[in-house]
């Protein structure tokens, strides 16, 4: 189909008023959502979800992306200025972010946090546009024995994020593989370490723990710091990055982009993997991996660039092929289908303007969202000025309610207060979250994989060889992982050989 | 020494004194002259206990919409997902039973969970309602398969070593059941590959790394013409897909009543069951084309019976289950 009427078809759609003031309030709900920590995207969506009824199908999925992908910019704000993540995708951004706010740097942070976003916003809007199809047709190749490579390669990755001491982070993510465990297995349909309780027959959920170790715990933290918490340099130097900023972050924004869109593809994939990832990337072809950790500016542009495109990338199957690669596309899969359109790959043959109109929206939705964060920045960094026994009181309320609204347990916020403890012994003996959270992210994804391939390769490993996808995924993982023990990339001293 | 209140104090402590007089009025969980109005008096909470857009929870806002009509209040959905449906049967089980709980049942939680796993509820727990939905569990392949008929596929799964990957959207649930039972009824052997979801399943059925699935709901390939159905574990053909043959007429009696009805809890008064099914039927009865199609768009059927047929369904899927959980060596003791 030619390229230009399509996006004609798109802007044509989008540009209705209504379907504008949808796309706005979208990412308007988004963005606020995504500040709150613990209350997400999926429970937003899903109570919103009875209020589409009475629209038109195309407005109604306008303004659910929106929230969804307004909330990867807003969930970087809390991140950044108090060290709690907002969403599960912005995890990552609190290892640097933070200490760039303490650094007085919250501005250029959360500037190149919201330019990074629209840079993938928009990167992942074209490509969509262009590769859709092939695209989906490829996330399709992957099988159980190309996940769990896949995720084999993800855990390499892992050692990566460690800023502090590797044996540490190693115990961090062999707790992070246990707390996967937790839960009924689908392959047998036993359950492991549930104690019979309801809500551990699917496992700990993943916001309860981020928001307890994560943001219960700097709760904590600073209550007990509280004596010595003077001063951060709340000096804000300037309010948006400087020229050196962006010249350190436009190559770790692109490459944040192609690493998210890629993730946030395959079904199972996701933003939260996806910035993991992106980061872990960075750390590693960066000149100064050393500066990871304390504030390195390509540490945040990264990670959130990589959540945008994933978000976005989420869309394709779909659009494409009517698979939701998450929960947040299922619901908006429930959310066609009680609208009459069946989801599949004639939605973009039947439902054109359905398709090239989410595709307007999501650039239109990108620039709403970068006017809508960039000018609040000097509004958000006053924030910081708030003292601190008032600020901490609201965000664990917050986290309390948030975490709440998710599923309704009230057992789930007390696993988060429970690891909320932990986290804070955590830091205090510094054992670093961010391994534990992608070993326990990674890990159960990982063992479904494994024995899925196995029963269908009757108990065989090659399969994991034979199949080309994997074998190669499998080969980088190794590759990665014997690279520092290549005579090539060990470091010579200046003046020759040693032994 | 005078007691008393200050002088200048006594306008904040009569209000305060008047604030928690108040509130104490209002602690009441439900303040008694509305308890004398017939039920319903307030919305009622519908528990669905899987996520939000999931095949219950559409079914359900189907009928919601039109029985709250009858009732004269809404029905709201009140997510619980967990434990495989069971989490929110478990909650209605032990919920009050004044008519404002109602949990939107199925028969894996209620039949399935409890016998394959350790719950403290039960099917006898629970007041069934008639039904008003199914989701036909079926067979499926991909559109281009070398198999169009199922007896070509059983065919083949003979002759082939090691036997087939199936997928399915779980182990003991319905699907492996009906895997196990074609097993058993064909002479074959499937191996099941557990998916977390129909979804998931069928992912991987369109990438080709399973030959087939078996699951509930086809997301819209089947219209699309990627997805081809082989039989579905029903008692007749399914109204609009006449193409697709059941497994009992080919010889297999494998029937999985994948029905919905709602539920309340044990010992609910008789009047407000009544009222309840009540307002159910003129729902149906009035929007029949409304409610078919509505549920219809979200891959389901409608399948109105009445409570002791429906009782009488579920109890014939426990016996089934019952006996092969135990050849199957799952029972929960």
């Amino acid at each position: 189909m030619d390229l230009l009427s399509n996006l004609q078809l798109a802007f044509s759609v989008i540009f209705q008023p209504g379907n504008l003031l949808f796309c706005f309030v979208g990412c308007l709900i988004g963005t606020l959502i995504g500040v709150l920590p613990g209350l997400g995207p999926v429970a937003t969506i899903s109570l919103l979800l009875p209020s589409t009824f009475h629209i038109t199908p195309v407005s109604a999925i306008i303004m659910l992306a929106g929230i969804y992908y307004g909330a990867m910019y807003g969930g970087s704000i809390t991140s950044i200025l108090v060290n709690i993540p907002g969403e599960a995708a912005s995890v990552i951004t609190c290892l640097d972010g933070y200490q760039m706010a303490r650094q007085g740097r919250a501005g250029p942070a959360l500037g190149i946090s919201a330019f990074g976003s629209f840079i993938a916003g928009t990167l992942a809007t074209m490509m969509i546009m262009l590769v859709a199809p092939p695209l989906a047709n490829f996330a399709l190749k992957f099988g159980p024995p190309e996940y769990f490579s896949l995720m084999f390669l993800g855990l390499t990755v892992l050692t990566y994020l460690a800023s502090g001491s590797m044996v540490k982070a190693l115990m961090m993510a062999c707790v992070g593989i246990f707390l996967g465990t937790i839960g009924t297995d689908n392959i047998s349909g036993i359950e492991r370490f549930t104690y019979h309780s309801y809500t551990l027959m699917d496992g700990i959920g993943l916001i309860p723990v981020i928001m307890g170790l994560f943001g219960i715990s700097e709760v904590l933290l600073n209550i007990d710091q509280a004596a010595r918490q003077e001063i951060y340099k709340t000096r804000i130097a300037n309010l948006l990055p400087s020229l050196r900023d962006w010249k350190d972050s436009i190559l770790p924004i692109i490459r944040g982009t192609f690493v998210g869109f890629f993730l946030g593809i395959l079904p199972g994939g996701g933003a939260v993997i996806a910035s993991f990832a992106a980061y872990a990337v960075e750390k590693k072809v960066s000149k100064h991996p050393e500066k990871f950790g304390t504030g390195a500016i390509e540490g945040v542009a990264s990670p959130e660039s990589a959540n945008n495109s994933a978000s976005q990338g989420a869309f394709i199957p779909l659009l494409t092929l009517g698979i939701p690669a998450n929960v947040v596309m299922a619901i908006l899969l429930g959310a066609l289908l009680i609208h009459n359109i069946k989801p599949g790959p004639l939605l973009i043959r039947d439902h054109p303007d359905l398709f090239w109109g989410i595709l307007g929206s999501m650039y239109i939705g990108n620039i709403m969202l970068l006017i809508l964060n960039v000018p609040l920045i000097g509004m958000w960094v006053k924030i910081l000025k708030i003292p601190y026994p008032i600020l901490f009181p609201l965000i664990l309320l917050f986290c309390l309610i948030g975490v709440y609204s998710v599923n309704n347990n009230i057992f789930e916020v007390i696993i988060m207060i429970v690891f909320g403890i932990i986290g804070y012994l955590m830091k205090k003996f510094a054992y670093e979250g961010a391994p534990l959270i992608l070993a326990f992210v990674l890990s159960p994804l990982m063992e479904n994989a494994l024995r899925q391939s196995l029963i269908m390769s009757h108990g065989s490993f090659s399969i994991f060889f034979t199949r080309s996808i994997s074998l190669f995924l499998i080969a980088s993982a190794l590759f990665l992982l014997l690279m520092p023990l290549l005579p090539w990339f060990r470091k010579r001293p200046k003046g020759g050989d040693f032994d | 020494m005078k007691i008393g209140i200050p002088k200048g104090k006594r306008m904040s402590a009569a209000l305060v004194f008047g604030a928690l007089a108040f509130s104490l009025v209002g602690l009441h969980s439900s303040p008694s002259w509305a308890a004398e109005k017939p039920y319903p008096n307030r919305p009622i909470n519908m528990i669905v206990s899987y996520a939000p857009a999931s095949g219950t929870d559409l079914g359900s806002k189907v009928m919601a919409d039109k029985v709250s009509e009858f009732l004269g209040q809404p029905l709201i959905s009140v997510y619980k997902p967990g434990g495989g449906g069971s989490l929110g049967a478990a909650i209605v089980a032990k919920a009050k039973p004044d008519g404002y709980t109602v949990l939107v049942g199925s028969v894996t939680p209620l039949v399935l969970s409890p016998i394959v796993k350790k719950m403290d509820f039960q099917l006898e727990d629970f007041i069934l309602l008639g039904s008003y939905s199914k989701i036909p569990i079926w067979l499926v392949v991909k559109k281009d398969a070398r198999w169009k008929t199922l007896k070509d596929f059983i065919e083949e799964v003979k002759k082939t070593p090691g036997g087939f990957q199936v997928g399915t959207y779980g182990k003991l649930t319905a699907a492996d059941f009906v895997l196990e039972l074609l097993n058993k009824y064909a002479g074959i052997k499937q191996v099941n590959v557990p998916f977390k979801s129909s979804g998931e399943a069928m992912t991987s059925l369109l990438g080709g790394h399973v030959e087939a699935c078996i699951l509930s709901g086809a997301a819209g390939h089947l219209d699309a013409g990627t997805a081809r159905i082989l039989a579905a574990a029903e008692e007749e053909r399914l109204d609009g897909l006449p193409d697709v043959p059941t497994f009992k007429e080919l010889g297999y009696p494998i029937l999985m009543p994948s029905i919905y009805c709602f539920a309340f809890p044990k010992g609910t008064p008789k009047q407000i069951v009544d009222r309840f099914q009540d307002a159910q039927n003129k729902a149906i009865q009035k929007y029949p084309k409304e409610i078919k199609e509505g549920l219809r768009r979200v891959e389901q059927w409608a399948e109105f019976r009445t409570p002791q047929e429906t009782l009488k369904k579920f109890r014939e899927f426990q016996t089934l289950s019952r006996k092969m959980a135990q050849e199957l060596g799952v029972e929960a003791k």
